[in-house]
């Protein structure tokens, strides 16, 4: 009988945190075991203390070879995040979930640490090395999403594919009627704009909101919620389990999403396959590959009056809510682990056994 | 069910308008065209540099308060590198605006010069029209006989105007035909321009000092070129041909000329060319594409058309008239928004049958004994 192929899967390491990104690694490789490949998960994690750390990170992987384990040849690597695709290997896929935006996108903006001191430019240039050498040497090079390829090409010059997955939880998202509230799901950080959602409120009096997930920003959010004078008519869920996010999606009436540049994000495609449409800004990046303004939700300009307006049309509009949620239910349902974990070994010139 | 799709347009369009109502003045007054895109490169880092006139802490960096308490302190150690930074970006930002302004005003120049070129041929189409409602009649011998080069279905200078109407403007075609000036560099004599029309590929030659001359039946367009300066004459292509010393031209081309006749003058035409080209030369025979819908749907629109010509048969044609290396090019892609997304390969199939490319070329080469 012939051997499987084997295949490592890299990726960094955020001990305690326990990310998205972690489960989505992990996520992959489940799904490579699932198909009959011999896949395994290779993890280090990213030092971030002293801004040089970030390059002695990538030496790191840099100095791994893992062309074979064991006396047995390695048929395959996917490389995922920055720097895990800075490994060696000759026969080298990288997916790559996001690049280390403070040095890119993000630069410039609160959202990034990053100065114009002499060690932090250094250490920018020195991150544009990594990846030019990382993914030019790659097999292939599939991004996260449109938004990520795109920001890979502005940047870096290197040309990529978007290559998208189901969400975490796919296959147990279920559909429920609409409810009396529009739900916010994500880290209550800077860049998501967890504060647009809230400051639409004072635009719409029949909205109600529930915002789930904690973060930095959670104080100066319920502050904001008093002055605005919204409080009563929002709830806070700092955490919720798996089972109780899917009944919250199911409940809800639409979904909104405000994140600035967001890479992907889950929680457009998480709406859709629990049946309801996306409310979302025109800036959001990610999102706006699914949500099609009057197709599968509404993409409004980035501002509190606009968003409370859009709340405020569509609170009453049930037929059309429910006609939004039917069809990105649809385009969410395209996506599978089948077409992507396929694409994926394809290009290491693998095939699903 | 299609009605409840209507219904979500139509909320969408409802939000669209009452946000476009609460929007502020200035951003509705520059909504950005595409092709500003670039302007944003320089935009936004611009915007981002205001946030830093004088040095300021990241939220995201640890003890980010006490830092700042202690910025606020020094404060006054770089009020002059402020002032300098502040400057400077008012001058970039005066830079930003006076180049929008000029693309504006480029753009708005080339859409006079494109409605001014236009506008001229529309003029001489009318011209020649009117000159002949003034001294004769038009031929009604024309409903007997089938259309033929010979016997046009309509007086000439209505079928000038038809060309203005229907035909895209002449940069259009000058665009399109570029694409064949790697084909006719290097050539072994002069190029010759079956049906040149207006003469957009001569005029091609003539800025890439490339030897050429035409020859149209059409005198209204015969008489454009020859003002444009063009050597060409008017009359019938096959006959002028006919008439050139046996191997004394570079290459024989005619673009949408085929279709307007039956199949034996264009098999005439052929070996006419194979002897007058040169061993070296090539024929560029380009038509209407058969193969895509799209393209067919309009081919009877132009009553001068007498029958499509498929690829196959065209290239066997070719063939049998002695002309060797022969390609077949597709060209003139429709725009992406008259096809089918293509999501699968269905839909690339459909793609090619109805909306495949508009036009294709046979090309082919004289050997060299």
């Amino acid at each position: 009988m012939k051997k499987p192929p084997r295949v490592l899967v890299a990726a960094v390491q955020s001990p305690f945190s326990g990310g998205g990104a972690e489960r989505h690694v992990r996520r992959l490789t489940e799904e490579l075991v699932a198909r009959g490949i011999e896949a395994d998960l290779i993890q280090i994690p990213l030092i971030e203390r002293e801004r040089f750390d970030l390059v002695r990170s990538a030496l790191v992987w840099r100095s791994l070879d893992v062309t074979e384990f064991g006396g047995r040849a390695v048929d395959a690597v996917i490389a995922t995040r920055f720097p895990s695709y800075a490994v060696r290997h000759p026969n080298k896929v990288v997916w790559i979930i996001h690049q280390y935006r403070q040095a890119y996108d993000q630069f410039g903006t609160p959202w990034s640490d990053f100065t114009a001191s002499t060690e932090d430019r250094r250490t920018r240039e020195t991150i544009e090395v990594i990846d030019r050498l990382g993914l030019s040497e790659a097999r292939r090079v599939f991004a996260n999403s449109r938004t990520v390829a795109a920001r890979l090409r502005k940047y870096n010059g290197i040309a990529s594919e978007p290559l998208y997955h189901p969400p975490p939880l796919a296959g147990r998202y279920r559909t429920g009627p609409l409810g009396d509230y529009a739900l916010s799901v994500g880290r209550l950080e800077g860049w998501k704009r967890p504060d647009l959602p809230l400051r639409a409120l004072a635009h719409a009096e029949m909205a109600r909101l529930v915002m789930v997930g904690r973060g930095p920003e959670e104080g100066r959010l319920k502050r904001l919620a008093r002055e605005l004078g919204v409080e009563a008519r929002v709830r806070w869920i700092p955490a919720a389990d798996d089972e109780t996010l899917l009944d919250l999606y199911a409940g809800a009436r639409l979904v909104v999403v405000a994140p600035e540049g967001e890479d992907l994000g889950y929680v457009p495609l998480e709406a859709f396959l629990s049946g309801k449409p996306v409310l979302t800004t025109e800036d959001a990046g990610g999102p706006l590959e699914f949500v099609i303004d009057g197709r599968t939700g509404f993409v409004v300009p980035p501002r509190p009056e606009a968003l409370g307006a859009a709340l405020r049309l569509a609170w009453e509009r049930d037929d059309a809510l429910v006609a939004l949620g039917r069809r990105g239910l649809a385009r969410a349902s395209e996506l599978s682990w089948d077409a992507t974990i396929g694409t994926l070994l394809a290009a290491a010139g693998l095939e699903v056994p | 069910m299609a009605a409840k799709e209507d219904l979500a347009e139509e909320l969408a369009r409802e939000i669209r308008d009452a946000v476009a109502g609460v929007a502020r003045p200035e951003k509705a007054a520059r909504a950005p065209a595409p092709d500003t895109v670039e302007l944003d490169d320089i935009r936004i880092p611009i915007r981002r540099a205001e946030g830093h006139r004088t040095p300021t802490i990241p939220q995201a960096v640890r003890f980010a308060r006490a830092k700042s308490a202690v910025l606020r302190m020094l404060r006054f150690l770089w009020r002059d590198q402020a002032s300098f930074n502040a400057l400077l970006l008012e001058a970039v930002n005066g830079v930003v605006a006076a180049l929008e302004r000029n693309r504006a005003a480029m753009e708005e120049l080339a859409s006079w010069r494109k409605a001014t070129e236009r506008h001229d041929a529309g003029q001489d189409a009318r011209i020649a029209h009117l000159e002949m409602l003034g001294t004769r009649p038009p031929a009604a011998s024309t409903a007997t006989a089938g259309p033929s080069p010979q016997n046009p279905p309509l007086p000439e200078s209505v079928y000038a105007l038809f060309e203005e109407r229907f035909r895209g403007p002449s940069t259009d075609v000058l665009e399109k035909q570029r694409f064949y000036l790697r084909y006719v560099r290097n050539l072994p004599g002069p190029l010759f321009d079956a049906g040149c029309g207006r003469g957009e590929f001569l005029r091609l030659l003539r800025d890439e000092g490339i030897a050429a001359r035409g020859v149209e039946s059409s005198s209204v367009s015969a008489r454009a070129c020859r003002a444009a300066g063009l050597d060409v004459t008017e009359g019938d292509a096959i006959e002028a041909l006919a008439e050139t010393p046996p191997a004394s031209l570079g290459a024989v081309v005619a673009f949408q000329v085929v279709e307007h006749w039956p199949a034996a003058s264009t098999f005439r035409f052929l070996a006419e060319a194979r002897r007058a080209i040169a061993p070296g030369g090539i024929v560029i025979v380009e038509t209407v594409n058969t193969d895509s819908l799209a393209a067919m749907n309009a081919f009877y629109l132009d009553p001068t058309h007498v029958r499509p010509v498929p690829p196959g048969a065209l290239r066997f044609l070719c063939d049998a008239a002695g002309f060797r290396d022969l390609s077949v090019e597709f060209l003139s892609p429709l725009p992406a928004g008259s096809r089918l997304e293509e999501r699968s390969d269905n839909d690339a199939r459909l793609n090619a049958i109805l909306f495949g490319p508009q036009d294709y070329a046979v090309i082919g080469r004289v050997p060299v004994p």
